[in-house]
């Protein structure tokens, strides 16, 4: 496994360009020139220079400090979504696809009214309802995905259930337990694996939307979508202010994206030499 | 001499919304010690699936009634714990297609070592010597290599014997051989059968063996029954069955094989065939 993961550049790649953002995140009391809550309004939209390599925004803070900071919230709270929903989505997902008969339906149905509802909206409802606050951005998010996730592990259950392997380790009289453990959710890690990876992805963009509408982390807490949010008054006056967030959540969005493919690559059973 | 399994009008049907299909329709047979019974019939007549009732492994949706008695216990309507410990334990099960029994995700050593787990406190290093002394038995070369192996590394015969290793290394008093040897080549059959011969003669285990094939059939079973839509329609012995068959469907599937045995054989002689044909 590990082998077939060193030789598959892409996943090589993405997940070391992942790690190194994180760990700056970690690290970011260190690494930052500056403080990021520090203001200097004389020295606003200042240009880049050795001790503000990015320049300053509309309060004269250091955009390079807060973009170090705001991997924290971005990176953080987009993991915490994906944790959540991939949890949720997999216990109801297996439980409906192993178990099947009422608890499946009972399960599949409250899956599909939520998946009937447009998630932008329903996020936009639950944070209105909940009031805004960060918590409540990861509650919403977690409450409308994890019916995507719920629907698409069941699939992959209901794939291996009936798989031969599956029926073998029944007749050879092992209990329900250990073959859920044993055989199905293995068999269904490659699947969440690449599930996940996509799923943060999503997370990081929807979080960023919802502090970009100001619904989401709140001023002065440094994040990414909400520097583009101040950002966006001074577009055509300072575009670096704009770009360098804007840019930053594009390209770690990719590289989530690409390490799901590479990830899926690596990871597929049938590949193993 | 008590029968080792005995199936009394067992039914089973497949309850769904609509309506009820009754799939086996009431079969009664039994499987006396060191006897092997054959079960023949064609796909879809209730073979595989009157044994995977009276074993508990069957769905919510399948309604099982009737009696299975096995050594004298009623197995129908027992809860699922205790099914689950004859099973592997004092039932041995071996199923169709060995390529696809095995986990892909798992070395053989693995597999092997979970039924070993499921029925016997044993250390990691007793399961492997286990391991090993039950691969010897079944003649596998490089027993120590073949646990490191994944399934996909092997060959269909090879871990069609491995399987059948599993199931008698749990010293069963019933094996049940569901179409061992339909997923396999002409040569390896002949190994296999000879093996479930072996075990015959050796352990003397009941066996059940369920097949389409007249030809597997006749070499491991003493006695024959005969499935046709859920009903049992013929029994006997061999001869029996190929002479004095009463019902039209057995006599139609003898029909049939012989008509290719045949064939076959004419074809073998090659000369006389052409000659067949032109005339």
């Amino acid at each position: 496994m590990s082998k077939r993961f060193f030789q598959n550049k892409t996943a090589v790649f993405t997940t070391l360009i992942v790690l190194v953002v994180a760990l700056i995140g970690i690290l970011a009391s260190v690494i930052a020139p500056n403080d990021p809550y520090e203001t200097n309004i004389i020295n606003k939209f200042a240009g880049c220079s050795m001790e503000y390599p990015l320049g300053t925004d509309q309060l004269g803070r250091c955009v390079l400090s807060r973009m170090i900071y705001g991997i924290r919230p971005t990176l953080g709270l987009a993991a915490l979504t994906m944790v959540g929903t991939i949890g949720i989505g997999a216990v109801l997902g297996i439980m409906a696809g192993y178990f099947r008969g009422i608890v499946e339906e009972v399960i599949m149905r409250i899956v599909d009214v939520m998946l009937s509802f447009p998630s932008q909206i329903m996020v936009f409802a639950v944070v209105a309802l909940l009031g805004v606050s960060v918590q409540n951005v990861i509650i919403a998010n977690v409450f409308i995905k994890w019916a995507w996730y719920a629907r698409m592990i069941r699939t992959g259950v209901m794939q291996y259930r009936d798989k031969n392997f599956v029926q073998f380790s029944r007749c050879v009289g092992m209990p329900e337990r250990f073959i859920l453990f044993r055989h199905l959710l293995p068999s269904i890690t490659s699947d969440l694996a690449v599930l996940a990876s996509l799923d943060i992805g999503w997370a990081i963009i929807n979080i960023s939307t919802l502090s970009f509408l100001g619904l989401g982390v709140q001023a002065p807490t440094p994040e990414w979508g909400a520097m583009l949010n101040e950002a966006k008054e001074v577009l055509t006056s300072n575009p670096t202010q704009m770009i360098a967030p804007g840019i930053a959540i594009v390209a770690l969005v990719c590289c989530f994206n690409l390490m799901g493919d590479a990830l899926r690559d690596v990871l597929d059973p049938k590949e193993v030499k | 001499m008590k029968p080792v399994l005995e199936l009394n009008q067992l039914q089973v049907s497949l309850h769904s919304r609509k309506q009820n299909h009754e799939l086996v329709k009431g079969i009664t047979f039994s499987v006396m010690q060191g006897e092997c019974l054959g079960i023949l019939g064609e796909s879809g007549s209730g073979k595989s699936m009157s044994m995977k009732a009276a074993m508990g492994i069957l769905d919510k949706n399948f309604l099982v009634s009737g009696s299975a008695k096995f050594g004298g216990e009623e197995l129908i309507g027992k809860n699922s714990e205790e099914l689950r410990k004859l099973r592997g334990g004092k039932i041995g099960m071996v199923l169709q297609n060995p390529m696809t029994c095995f986990d892909p995700l798992y070395r053989i050593g693995n597999q092997i070592s979970e039924t070993f787990m499921a029925h016997h406190k044993w250390s990691t290093k007793e399961i492997r010597e286990q391991s090993i002394i039950m691969l010897n038995k079944m003649q596998i070369r490089n027993p120590e290599e073949v646990l490191e192996k994944y399934p996909h590394q092997l060959s269909g015969g090879m871990l069609q014997r491995i399987m059948i290793g599993i199931a008698t290394s749990m010293k069963p008093s019933l094996l049940i051989a569901d179409e061992p040897t339909t997923a396999i080549d002409a040569i390896t059959q002949f190994e296999i059968l000879n093996e479930f011969v072996n075990i015959k003669k050796n352990h003397k285990v009941a066996m059940i063996f369920i097949s389409h094939d007249l030809n597997a059939i006749s070499r491991v079973a003493d006695r024959i029954v005969v499935l046709n839509e859920g009903t049992v329609v013929d029994q006997g012995d061999f001869q029996h069955i190929i002479h004095h068959a009463t019902d039209p469907y057995t006599r139609l599937l003898i029909e049939k094989r012989t008509d290719v045995m045949r064939r076959y054989k004419l074809a073998l002689q090659g000369k006389e065939y052409s000659r067949v044909k032109t005339r």
